[in-house]
């Protein structure tokens, strides 16, 4: 009997709003605890959250470059459930009508539907480790923005899941929706996942929670499929749970079945009123979109003529990809940059000797540093010294240049020199040129050069030969 | 000289002429409260020294003639209006020590119109039921006015049963921000006072627009809702509508009301019989959506953030001892009541239900504005009479149609019974129609000779 996996997921990503979606608290990341919050999103008695208009104006966002359809009439409902990193004791979120559905992903030729995107509140963070007799309780999260993204089960397995999250998050990262970053859990993912015969109804699912990094969502439902054909092979009955992963083991643990669900109680909150979006606004909103991945490909090949794979590269991460773009702002010679960032950064990063998000110097120095050796400041071959050592000391490229003796030293006395030498010792190309063959210059050029490397740009022994030859 | 039996405007006119300073007529009220309220417990809290202290730093503005309506007279506050600095309890052990950083809206417009606050009124526990204490401090004399909170009818049934005249402004008009939420929906703050004209006055300083309050409307015309005081009633076309004068309403009360009403024909309104059917199920309406929002709006006190903190080994346990310990038996009524209708299989049933017999109620109001000024009740049915937890449901059936509805609402004494208790009637307007409810509930008072229906 083969047993194909069911999987759907729900995908927390918080935007990148400057303040909460219900007060105007900090939203950034981090802080010492409790220095985040204010009565409001503490939940002190008579404040009334206030909506944040930015968050309707990213949640949009997102539900544009996934495909959505956008609600012109959209409101806001209470989850209510006790816990306390949530100290309203209700969540405001979306049940009845969410700002975003039936969307889609395109994952080559498949398509991933999505069901609905809503917007929600994170809850504050428990502290565990400190006394065995209590916890603590850091509020900074609790009223941060967050959007669900919900998909229609029609994902079958880890690879596909995990290209899905990765897509979601560029497409996210694109639209200056969500910074992405997994490790600080501004993008988390629940994974509903089921086993049945091929045909036959979806099998009895079970949700993994808080999933935190990709390769934790591929070995959750790695080991969710083991678990779940081995209960079904042995003849046993799977419940419907809601279940946690360990990374440290690799397995998942059940933390409360179907009976001990909770009954959320939702129903519109009377404090937010609905929220009526005119056209006007939506159009204003999509066209603030920046430029997706797919139409920064198209350009980065048609236009720069850079080919297929390097194209994927550059676009694969929104950071590199503006990075680029930057470097193109100093030095507008694609394909150059682009070579040395596939050639040269990308291997630094690799070997982890500096990291993308915070890279030790600007994209602009870096375009500068391609210009210096494409315009022959410094050799081509000495670029890649002068950009570790960027890495080093965190020096701008002229200053590396300059303290490392990289300029190429333009010696006029010796170049006349040589090249009266070079003509002196070939009369009959010499005669050759004057009789009007332009094409042995290359012959004289190169022996010149040869004499010249590093001493002299090819302009100047270029401008000088011909000046010596039309004596 | 005892002042303190007077008016809001008496007040003001008083103050300015400067027979007395703001500081002895603060004293004069703190005298008198120091006197009644041990008996009477109107007070949750006296702020005494605050009290003077602000009168005297207020009595500048009054020398200068640059007093505005309020500025140097005395009020009560429902303790469930937070105050800065000062203990807000929602008459609650939940909240017994809670002294909030921040003042409500309504208190930041008070203060700055130079109000001095005797103390904070005594609350039934975050003002479940109908019989706000601010009503009777204000009926006595201990305040010339009160900020009362109006959920199903608080502010409007304690003018009734202290002759007073209470207004719960249309939803929106005054600031939520500030107020422990019980109904957030329905929730409104507004003034208890002698007079309609005193409440006009009130109104005036605290309408208006808070961005706190998402719901909030505030007052976009700068409309002085003391427009219509003492100009009459003659041409406003007034709606009796006939579900209120039957069997859950005592003979005497429906007789006054309808002596009243006669009373307004007679002055030039004009009488339209109507009829509101949905109104019968106003109360039930209102106990299903009013309890569904306090279990909700009620959980944030499980004592881990503020608020009394329970005893127990895990948090379930600590949190079901804090709210054991901290909240009475009608909150939980309410709580209880409110988790039932809202859970799996019972929403559809009770909340969706009670929902859509709101917007009936709206659309059956609507309707009826469109053809009349006012409708015309009373504001008391006889269910007071009997208490119990079911008849209280049943209580409310006057008075919770205009919250459901969102409309204003006034109520003013119309009668005295024969054993001295008064009869309240209420005048309910169009949305935003304060000044004209106003002008009627003022007109009518002007021409109430008590002494008719002795």
């Amino acid at each position: 009997m083969k047993l194909i996996p069911t999987i759907g997921l729900e995908i927390h990503a918080e935007l990148m709003t400057a303040s909460k979606v219900f007060c105007s608290c900090s939203a950034e990341f981090g802080g010492n605890p409790n220095t985040r919050c204010c009565p409001g999103c503490s939940a002190f008695p008579g404040t009334i959250p206030s909506l944040n208009k930015k968050a309707v104006e990213l949640i949009i966002k997102a539900g544009a470059v996934l495909n959505c359809e956008i609600s012109r009439l959209t409101a806001w409902d209470r989850k209510n459930y006790f816990y306390p990193d949530l100290p309203r004791a209700y969540q405001i979120s979306q049940l009845f009508k969410p700002v975003c559905t039936n969307g889609f992903v395109a994952l080559g030729e498949k398509r991933i539907r999505i069901k609905q995107i809503h917007l929600e509140e994170d809850a504050g963070k428990l502290i565990h480790d400190q006394s065995p007799k209590y916890s603590l309780a850091d509020y900074n999260r609790a009223g941060m923005c967050l959007i669900e993204i919900v998909t229609e089960p029609d994902i079958h397995n880890a690879e596909e899941a995990c290209m899905f999250v990765e897509k979601i998050r560029a497409m996210l990262q694109y639209a200056d929706v969500c910074n992405g970053r997994m490790e600080q859990g501004a993008l988390r993912c629940d994974v509903n996942i089921s086993l049945a015969p091929e045909g036959a109804p979806l099998g009895v699912r079970a949700e993994i929670k808080n999933l935190n990094s990709i390769r934790s969502i591929a070995r959750a439902i790695e080991y969710e499929i083991h678990r779940q054909t081995e209960t079904i092979q042995k003849g046993s009955s799977l419940i419907q749970e809601t279940r946690r992963f360990s990374d440290a083991t690799g397995e998942t643990f059940s933390m409360r079945t179907k009976e001990n669900a909770h009954d959320y109680r939702y129903f519109p909150d009377p404090d937010i009123p609905p929220l009526v979006l005119k056209d006007s606004e939506l159009e204003a909103i999509f066209a603030s979109i920046p430029e997706m991945p797919e139409k920064r490909y198209a350009r980065y090949t048609n236009e720069y003529g850079i080919t297929a794979n390097d194209a994927e590269i550059l676009t694969g991460n929104k950071i590199l990809s503006d990075f680029f773009e930057d470097a193109l702002k100093e030095y507008n010679h694609p394909k150059a940059v682009c070579a040395f960032i596939v050639t040269e950064l990308l291997r630094r990063v690799n070997l982890e000797e500096i990291k993308l998000e915070a890279l030790p110097f600007s994209a602009s120095d870096f375009g500068l540093l391609v210009k210096y050796g494409y315009t022959d400041k410094i050799n081509r071959g000495d670029m890649k010294e002068v950009l570790r050592e960027m890495i080093n000391s965190s020096n701008s490229p002229e200053s590396v240049c300059e303290l490392g003796g990289y300029w190429i030293k333009e010696d006029l006395g010796l170049v006349e020199s040589v090249i009266d030498e070079v003509i002196k010792n070939n009369p009959n190309p010499v005669a050759q040129y004057r009789n009007g063959e332009q094409k042995v210059f290359g012959f004289l050029m190169g022996q010149a050069s040869k004499e010249l490397k590093g001493k002299a740009t090819p302009a100047i022994i270029k401008e000088t030969l011909e000046k010596k030859l039309k004596g | 000289m005892d002042f303190t039996q007077e008016t809001v405007k008496n007040l003001r006119a008083i103050l300015d002429s400067r027979k007395i300073s703001a500081e002895e007529l603060c004293s004069e009220y703190l005298e008198l409260i120091k006197t009644m309220n041990p008996d009477l417990k109107a007070f949750a809290g006296v702020t005494a020294e605050e009290a003077l202290s602000s009168a005297k730093a207020v009595q500048s503005r009054i020398n200068a003639g640059e007093a505005s309506a309020l500025t140097g007279i005395p009020a009560a506050v429902n303790d469930n209006i937070m105050t800065e600095g000062l203990i807000t309890s929602c008459g609650s052990k939940m909240l017994a020590d809670f002294i909030p950083p921040y003042d409500a809206g309504v208190i930041e417009l008070l203060k700055e119109a130079g109000y001095v606050l005797l103390g904070k009124a005594a609350v039934d526990e975050f003002s479940t039921s109908g019989s706000p204490r601010s009503g009777a401090a204000v009926s006595v004399g201990l305040a010339p006015y009160s900020l009362g909170t109006d959920t199903g009818g608080a502010i409007r049934r304690a003018a009734a049963f202290y002759g007073l005249t209470g207004l719960r402004p249309t939803y929106g008009r005054v600031s939520r921000f500030g107020l422990a939420a019980f109904a957030s929906s329905l929730d409104q703050i507004g003034p208890i006072a002698k007079t309609a004209e005193d409440c006009a006055i009130i109104l005036n300083a605290i309408c208006a627009r808070d961005s706190r309050d998402a719901s909030s409307f505030g007052n976009p015309k700068n409309e002085d809702f003391t427009s219509g005081i003492n100009t009459g009633v003659k041409g406003l076309k007034i709606a009796v509508p006939k579900e209120f004068f039957g069997d859950n309403v005592s003979e005497d009360v429906k007789t006054a009301v309808i002596e009243s009403a006669k009373i307004l024909e007679k002055q030039g309104a004009e009488l339209i019989d109507i009829s509101v059917e949905m109104t019968r199920y106003a109360a039930q309406a209102f106990c299903i959506i009013s309890s569904a929002e306090a279990s909700s709006n009620l959980s944030r006190y499980d004592g881990v953030n503020f608020g009394l903190r329970g005893e127990g080994a895990t948090y379930a346990e600590q949190i079901e001892d804090s709210r054991n310990k901290g909240f009475g038996s009608e909150v939980k009524r309410r709580i209880m009541f409110g988790n039932f209708v809202l859970s799996q299989g019972n929403y559809d049933d009770y909340f969706q239900k009670a929902r859509a017999l709101r917007q009936k109620i709206r659309a059956e109001y609507d309707e009826i504005f469109k053809s009349a000024d006012i409708i015309l009740t009373p504001t008391v049915s006889n269910a007071y009479e009997v208490n119990t937890p079911a008849r209280r449901v049943i209580a409310d059936f006057c008075t919770a149609s205009a919250s459901l509805a969102e409309l204003p609402c006034v109520s003013t004494t119309c009668a005295y019974k024969t054993n001295g208790l008064p009869v309240g009637m209420s005048l309910t307007g169009r949305k935003y129609g304060e000044a004209t409810i106003l002008q009627a509930a003022d007109f009518f008072e002007r021409t109430f000779n008590p002494e008719n229906f002795s």
